[in-house]
């Protein structure tokens, strides 16, 4: 049975920071860009202390909110 | 036989129609249900015209510590809980080695609002181990325990300080999954994880630091024994809930495990949260997958004081800003006969009074108001020829801003969504939080709220469909053997109430922790008598007995 | 102010107070993103005054229309 698509997310392997997250995640972009992004995503990880980081249970999307809603 | 329940309205737990009859009990067990029993037994009840219910299961509580000095987890099981799960949102007393323990207390602090005295004195650590902790419980248990292992407790066994730090390596990994099966070998009922909580500094609990790879060579071990996984999702943020429930559906459909997520509750401010989530169980569940998310029953009080700027006002910006002021300048602000009535003018426009009324005092400081706790804004505004807003100002400035105040039913309190919801055959009721957050609302009652305001005012369950939600679905839910119906060979755990009376209490302070530590409870209306495994354990005219029958159940 | 249609950069469209799993009143807001996504995020009461302070606002509803960055600001210690 196929699932509907939900948000795209990741989570960090052993290690991993951002730019790892970035250059895996949104290969397409340049690094900035892809940080940029990522962090306007991700909020939630960037509105607790200390800023951003990753723990390994955190849910990491990597895009932004469906426009469907879904 | 032991006991004989005669002339019931049997609601068996099957969600079957109720019918009239007479129950059997001998040796703990069920031996009759249904017709006319012709023996007499050592003990009768009589219980024309009231509900014979399987007891209540209760599958999301934090009386952990309590339990140790208070095996009748008061006040559940006047409440008809006959069967608690404590250990939950990662944490639980065992497995955890001594030099862990002050750790632990601290993570147990920030959710429990346990004082310290329930650790310094109030019980002996005679364990480290799982079964350890449960020997100390076995002793003195009137309510049934399906005990949890805490995920954090068992990474902090494991890699010590190094559990808040880092990604477990193989051989921690490996060690964690030996010493969760010598916890289910023990009689655990599952593990428990979070994705949310924190300790007394405000650090995430070890259990957050854990990669997916760790919860899965977990969720593997409970495969081992088809146990339950409990987590706590960060239920504050829909697309994230939403994640969550597709990393539980792989591990469940990866290791044929049931998992349940707690809390999913509506808000005004998020209407679109339970049915995205909802949508997704949905779809997760139709592939095989079980994920089975827990809705509470009572709506969300907010408590507030004038110490602190909340939220609450920021619907009044002129209130709001007075808040936000430094404390001496608020108080400032607030005796200034004329920005008080600025104020007053702001929250009760042309004399409607409404917005204020309904809040009531929670608690004082000064001895003199202590008659005011418990009573509505509204009610003592009238008394006193004043206006609710009023009395909150005059209150707290005589209460140096430490009066507290309740706004009650502001979340989770549109009947009409969260009745439904309830009603929704994927929705595990539960999620109360029993024993947990002592200090800031009772987590009890919740069962008598659901027959008072979801069976009885609304008809969006029937009794039956009520009984079953909170007996045999949690029992089946949960993989908890031969609990959770009214039927011969189970265990004789039974709740006797009246379907016309049965509802929560009033909240009220009680000062009935160790040393006299104050928490929040409320008692039940209409409950007659809860037996425990064969015995009664509470009833109405005696109140608790010393029975003493509760048991450590397990899958 | 509202959110911009196609603007560049993710707004908050709607601030609104939410209650606690804990008994403490929040403040939720609704984030709008380029692609017409809507997000959520929930800040305790400590962190929206600092976003407020920050976006030099008095009320909730003059957080409408603020660029998601403002956000990063609720970490620090004046939000200013």
């Amino acid at each position: 049975m196929t699932l509907s698509r939900a948000r795209a997310f990741t989570t960090a392997r052993p290690g991993e920071d951002w730019p790892d997250i970035a250059r895996r995640s949104l290969a397409d972009l340049d690094e900035s860009a892809a940080l940029e992004a990522l962090k306007s995503w991700n909020l939630h990880l960037f509105l607790r202390q200390p800023r951003g980081r990753i723990l390994g249970c955190d849910v990491i999307f990597t895009e932004p909110p469906r426009s469907d809603g879904g | 036989m032991d006991l004989i329940i005669r002339n019931g309205r049997i609601v068996d737990g099957t969600g079957l129609p109720a019918y009239q009859g007479d129950l059997g009990i001998a040796d703990g067990r069920i031996v009759h249900v249904g017709g006319r029993i012709a023996a007499t037994a050592a003990r009768e009840i009589d219980a024309a015209g009231r509900v014979v219910a399987p007891g209540f299961i209760d599958p999301h509580t934090h009386f952990d510590v309590q339990l140790l000095w208070d095996g009748e987890a008061r006040p559940a099981l006047e409440h008809g809980i006959t069967t608690v799960v404590p250990g939950n949102c990662s944490l639980s007393l065992a497995p955890l080695k001594a030099e862990h323990r002050p750790r632990l207390v601290g993570m147990f602090q920030q959710i429990e609002e346990m004082p310290n005295a329930a650790f310094d004195g109030a019980f002996e650590w005679t364990w480290e181990s799982f079964d350890g902790y449960l020997d100390a419980l076995r002793a003195k248990l009137s309510v049934n325990v399906a005990p949890l292992a805490g995920h954090s407790v068992i990474r902090l066994w494991v890699m010590g300080d190094a559990a808040t730090e880092r990604a477990a390596n193989a051989e921690e990994l490996a060690a964690m999954q030996d010493l969760l099966r010598r916890c289910l070998e023990a009689g655990a009922i599952g593990l428990s994880t979070s994705f949310v909580d924190v300790d007394e500094n405000l650090q995430p609990v070890p259990s957050r630091y854990a990669h997916f790879e760790e919860l899965d060579a977990l969720a593997a071990v409970l495969g081992e024994y088809g146990r339950m996984l409990q987590v706590v999702p960060e239920f504050y943020a829909t697309d994230i809930t939403l994640a969550r429930v597709d990393q539980l559906a792989e591990l469940s459909l990866a290791h044929q495990i049931p998992t349940t997520f707690s809390p999913l509750f509506d808000s005004a401010a998020n209407p679109d949260n339970v049915s995205r989530v909802m949508a997704r169980v949905e779809e997760q569940m139709a592939r095989g997958a079980r994920v089975w998310p827990q809705v509470q029953t009572r709506p969300i009080d907010i408590s507030f004081t004038f110490d602190v700027a909340s939220l609450l006002f920021a619907a009044t910006p002129g209130w709001y800003r007075t808040m936000r002021l430094p404390r001496e300048e608020k108080i400032a602000a607030l005796r200034d006969p004329e920005q008080l009535e600025a104020l007053i003018a702001e929250a009760e426009p042309g004399g409607d009074t409404g917005r204020f009324a309904r809040v009531k005092v929670r608690a004082v400081t000064r001895a003199e108001d202590e008659t005011l706790v418990g009573r509505s804004l509204g009610e003592i505004a009238a008394e006193r020829g004043s206006t609710p807003a009023r009395v909150m100002v005059e209150l707290s400035l005589a209460n140096d801003l430490d009066a507290c105040f309740v706004a009650t039913d502001l979340g989770h309190d549109d009947p009409a969504r969260v009745g439904p919801l309830l009603a929704h055959p994927l929705v595990h009721i539960g999620a109360s939080d029993g024993g947990a957050h002592i200090q800031s609302f009772a987590t009890y009652g919740d069962t008598g709220y659901l027959f008072s305001r979801f069976v009885r005012d609304r008809h969006d369950l029937t009794l039956e469909q009520a009984v079953k939600k909170i007996t045999a679905d949690t029992a089946r839910i949960w993989g908890i053997p031969q609990r959770g119906l009214l039927q011969p060979g189970f265990a004789a755990d039974v709740t006797i109430f009246d379907a016309e009376a049965i509802a929560r209490g009033d909240e009220v302070a009680a000062h009935d922790m160790p040393e006299g530590g104050m928490r929040y409870v409320r008692g039940a209306q209409g409950i007659d008598t809860v037996i425990v495994n064969g015995a009664v354990a509470w009833n109405a005219v005696d109140g608790y007995t010393t029975a003493a029958t509760g048991q450590v159940v397990s899958a | 102010m509202g959110a911009e249609a196609g603007s560049e950069e993710a707004r908050i469209e709607r601030a609104l107070v939410a209650p606690g799993h804990d008994g403490s009143a929040e403040l939720l807001l609704r984030i709008r993103h380029r692609n017409g996504g809507l997000d959520s995020v929930t800040l305790d009461a400590q962190a929206a005054e600092r976003l407020l302070d920050h976006c030099g606002a008095n009320e909730l509803e003059q957080l409408v229309g603020q660029s998601w960055r403002h956000l990063l600001h609720v970490l620090d210690e004046t939000g200013a």
